[in-house]
């Protein structure tokens, strides 16, 4: 059977045949071979994927500019993929609408970025060397790019065409300088305490029906081992020895070395100079040196003869002089050679004769030995300290791990006392519970439940701590009688509201038949606010609240104030009169205007663009895989 | 195989490709047609779409620059040219912007009518929509202006729309209907919209239903 296949695939049909069905197969797939990267995506939005990748660069982009808590957040990473959501969306529509960008527009864009550019021109290098520390590629960076360019042409379009028509703004400055007169009562909570009783039924059918109040969390008191660097130190005296290499190692902190600070005259000699030329700059410099000793100033003579244009006009100034400098080693010798204000004898170097003088010398400032001895003690010891506890925290950490019933091994094996804590809960408490992560491991099962040792935990750079839950108290409930007075006090405040606001209504009872708010307030001995104009703009010193529900009443008609009362939560209810409600006539004032043209000025424009994305995301399906982020 | 077989292989072959010959030909000319084509014209409407974006661009900074004369001119050009591309609804909307600041009501409702006729983006569409029925309320046709507002999609706009309902409402002394547009847009408004407040202030303004 297999030779009649063979037979009849090699006639020329068939191998043509056979041809055209290979030819497809073999490239297929093939681009799959040049696609780099993962194909794991973050998000879909409609047919756009987001990757993983794009979403990780991202957020590296971010990592230097947030705080790393909030890298974390998964908030901040609803918002991050968000962002890319949008771009993707915003430039996939734009482009499917038949928004471009040019090839030749792009490389424009890119040569302006000024972080491109070196000396205001555009650097291939520097833009390369750029993305590559970004982890970009220039494709990417590029398509990148392109897709900000799309996003602009349209959100510039729809912003900068804005139109505000005078009447729709005139509406809303009329509203925002509006005035309303008005006079208002504030019933406190606080007048009516006195009058309140609470009974003992009372308070005990508060404590039952509000099962969710004074609840306190599981608790627990640990016995632990402290055991730190701090704690080691106080070990024996240190040797002379140990504190002579102490102090010789940590020059550095007590000797401050010498400064000298020296001038110079050149005469200059190039390399090729014959024994002649040789001869006559000597005698130059000689004279030089001879015209300084006889009490010419240094400065001048080195502005006259010296050939070292770069310190000829400070006088011959080389600054301060340190060993192993720039200058050639035989100044710097004869530098540091020389006594304060001495001049030396003519040097040859390289360049030439030159002529030195120190003009300036700090001697070197060493504290002495003896006078550092208590800090070196101490810092040895500190040291010592320390290397013996990381010698011995390993052994810490050994000990409360395989002896895990009892903190005593470890205590004895280390020389540690055994402490107790007070009653902490998850949340932490005082002394060593302060610390979360001693809290968080008291709560662990195996701590809690099975009652064994906690593992070292790490409470600072060098100081361990172990711990081993000694008492429990479950869950519960505060008992009625720690917290009556409490409860008396919340039940007053609801008596002491609920008698306000039935005062309020009367109130209001009484002025809708034609009461005045000023003579009821009187009456009652209540503080009354007398009438004053209310805008939007300047709300005054009345409270936001009062002039928020001014705002809601409806007009005054025929000369009678309308009356309402407003919730003021803890200091109780206003009782309002709104007198009357003044619309500027004519043309509303320049403030209210400017303020109703800024808002306007996004509103009619700015957020046709948002509005423009809000649609676009809503008629996107967007997934979203978190596992991925 | 023997020879004979291919030989008969062959001839079959021949006899097909008689038979076949010139339809295969004319097919395979017809085919190569349609591509280059095909290609041709993707290439030629992607020149003309970056041609305008260009312009685009130009128009855009000539307006920054307060050259109105030449902006006028690209926005025209893209008007007339490049109408198949989406930089011409934009530059209606950015004429008509121009128009209104000068003065010139007229011109810049014929601009934004353009683009409600024209556009293929629904924003844009949108966008002169809603402008074009706030200077018609502006000139205090009222109902023409409601009429405007009478369009089935109003994705991602839904408070423009709202709220214009209102204002039109309110002019005509409809307190109920305004109320319900207002608070319409209110209510789809993002949480924590900087204009939410102006909304809230035109609904509190009607003061409350005449029943409470």
């Amino acid at each position: 059977m297999l030779s009649t296949i063979r037979d009849k695939t090699q006639g020329i049909f068939a191998t043509f045949i056979l041809i055209l069905v290979v030819v497809p197969f073999a490239l297929w797939g093939i681009n799959s071979y040049f696609d780099s990267g993962s194909k794991i995506n973050v998000a879909r939005a409609g047919d756009i994927d987001i990757s993983q990748i794009k979403y990780r660069r991202e957020m590296d982009r971010l990592r230097g500019r947030v705080e790393p808590a909030v890298l974390d957040n998964p908030q901040f990473k609803q918002r991050v993929l968000d962002s890319l959501i949008d771009e993707a969306l915003l430039a996939h529509d734009a482009e499917k609408q038949g928004y471009r960008i040019s090839d030749a527009r792009l490389a424009q864009t890119i040569r302006t970025l000024p972080y491109f550019q070196r000396e205001g021109k555009f650097d291939s290098t520097l833009y390369e060397a750029t993305l590559r520390r970004e982890g970009m590629n220039p494709r990417d960076f590029e398509a990148r790019v392109r897709e900000q360019g799309l996003m602009v042409q349209v959100q510039a379009g729809l912003t900068e065409s804005i139109l505000v028509t005078s009447s729709d703004a005139a509406e809303l400055a009329r509203l925002l300088s509006q005035q309303r007169e008005t006079a208002y009562v504030v019933l406190s909570p606080e007048t009516f305490m006195p009058k309140t009783s609470v009974t003992g039924p009372e308070i005990e059918q508060y404590y039952s029906s509000h099962t969710e109040l004074f609840q306190i969390p599981e608790q627990v008191r640990v016995e632990y081992l402290r055991f730190s660097a701090a704690d080691l130190n106080t070990g024996g005296q240190p040797t002379e020895e140990e504190l002579k290499k102490a102090y010789s190692d940590e020059a550095a902190r007590y000797v401050v070395p010498e400064k000298r600070r020296a001038s110079h005259i050149l005469i200059a000699l190039s390399a090729r100079a014959t024994d002649d030329q040789t001869r006559q700059a000597l005698a130059k410099i000689e004279e030089v040196a001879k015209q300084a000793r006889a009490g010419t100033d240094f400065a001048t003579l080195a502005r006259k003869y010296s050939a070292d244009s770069a310190t000829a006009g400070q006088g011959g100034d080389l600054g301060e002089v340190r060993r192993g400098g720039a200058l050639p080693k035989e100044i710097e010798a004869a530098v540091y050679s020389l006594k304060s204000g001495e001049i030396s004898q003519p040097i040859r170097s390289t360049y030439g004769y030159h002529l030195v003088k120190l003009t300036g010398l700090v001697a070197e400032k060493r504290k002495p030995f003896a006078d550092v001895r208590k800090e070196l003690v101490e810092l040895v010891r500190r040291r010592k300290g320390e290397e013996k506890y990381f010698e011995l925290s390993e052994k810490f950490r050994n000990l409360v791990y395989e002896q895990p019933d009892s903190l005593a091994p470890a205590a004895k094996a280390l020389g540690l006392t055994i402490q107790k804590s007070d009653w902490f809960t998850r949340a932490g408490g005082s002394g060593i519970a302060a610390n979360p992560k001693v809290a968080q491991a008291a709560f662990e099962p195996d701590v809690l439940a099975q009652v064994r040792n906690s593992d070292a935990i790490e409470i600072s750079g060098d100081a361990l701590a172990a711990i081993r839950v000694t008492d429990k108290k479950p869950a519960g409930r505060k008992p009625l009688a720690e917290v009556r007075t409490e409860i008396e006090r919340v039940l007053k405040q609801e008596q002491a509201k609920q008698d306000a606001i039935r005062l309020a209504e009367e109130w209001l009872r009484e002025l809708r038949a034609g009461e005045s708010l000023e003579s009821l307030a009187r009456k009652r001995g209540f503080k009354y606010q007398p009438p004053k104009d209310v805008s939007r703009l300047a709300p005054g010193s009345v409270d936001a609240r009062v002039a928020e529900a001014v705002f809601r009443m409806p007009r005054p008609e025929g000369g009678k104030p309308v009356y309402d009362m407003v919730d003021l939560g803890a200091q109780g209810y206003a009782v309002l009169a709104l007198r009357q409600v003044r619309d500027t006539s004519g043309k509303p004032d320049n403030a209210a205007l400017e303020k109703a043209r800024s808002l306007l000025n996004t509103r009619r424009g700015p957020d046709y663009y948002a509005n423009y994305r809000a649609g676009l995301k809503q008629k996107t399906k967007i997934k979203i895989f978190p596992d991925q982020l | 195989m023997t020879a004979y077989e291919e030989q008969e292989d062959l001839d079959k072959l021949k006899a097909w490709w008689k038979n076949y010959g010139n339809s295969v030909i004319v097919g395979v000319l017809v085919g190569a047609a349609v591509l280059v084509g095909y290609r041709y014209w993707t290439q030629h409407t992607e020149q003309r779409a970056q041609d305008a974006s260009v312009l685009y661009d130009r128009m855009m900074q000539d307006m920054r620059d307060r050259k109105t004369d030449t902006a006028r001119q690209s926005g025209e050009l893209l008007l007339k040219d490049y109408s198949s591309t989406p930089y011409a609804s934009m530059a209606g909307l950015l004429l008509a912007r121009m128009d209104f600041d000068a003065g010139d009501k007229a011109g810049a409702r014929k601009n934004l009518q353009w683009v409600m006729d024209h556009a293929k983006d629904a924003a844009a569409a949108h966008a002169a929509r809603l402008r074009l029925a706030r200077i018609v309320l502006d000139g205090g046709d009222k109902p023409a202006a409601l009429a405007l507002l009478d369009v089935k999609d109003q994705t991602g706009f839904e408070t423009e729309y709202a709220e214009l309902r209102g204002d039109i409402y309110r002019a005509q002394g409809q307190a109920a209907q305004a109320r319900n547009a207002y608070r319409d847009a209110l209510k789809q408004l993002p949480e924590n919209s900087p204009y939410a407040p102006a909304i809230r202030m035109k609904l509190d303004d009607l003061g409350p239903e005449k029943s409470s």
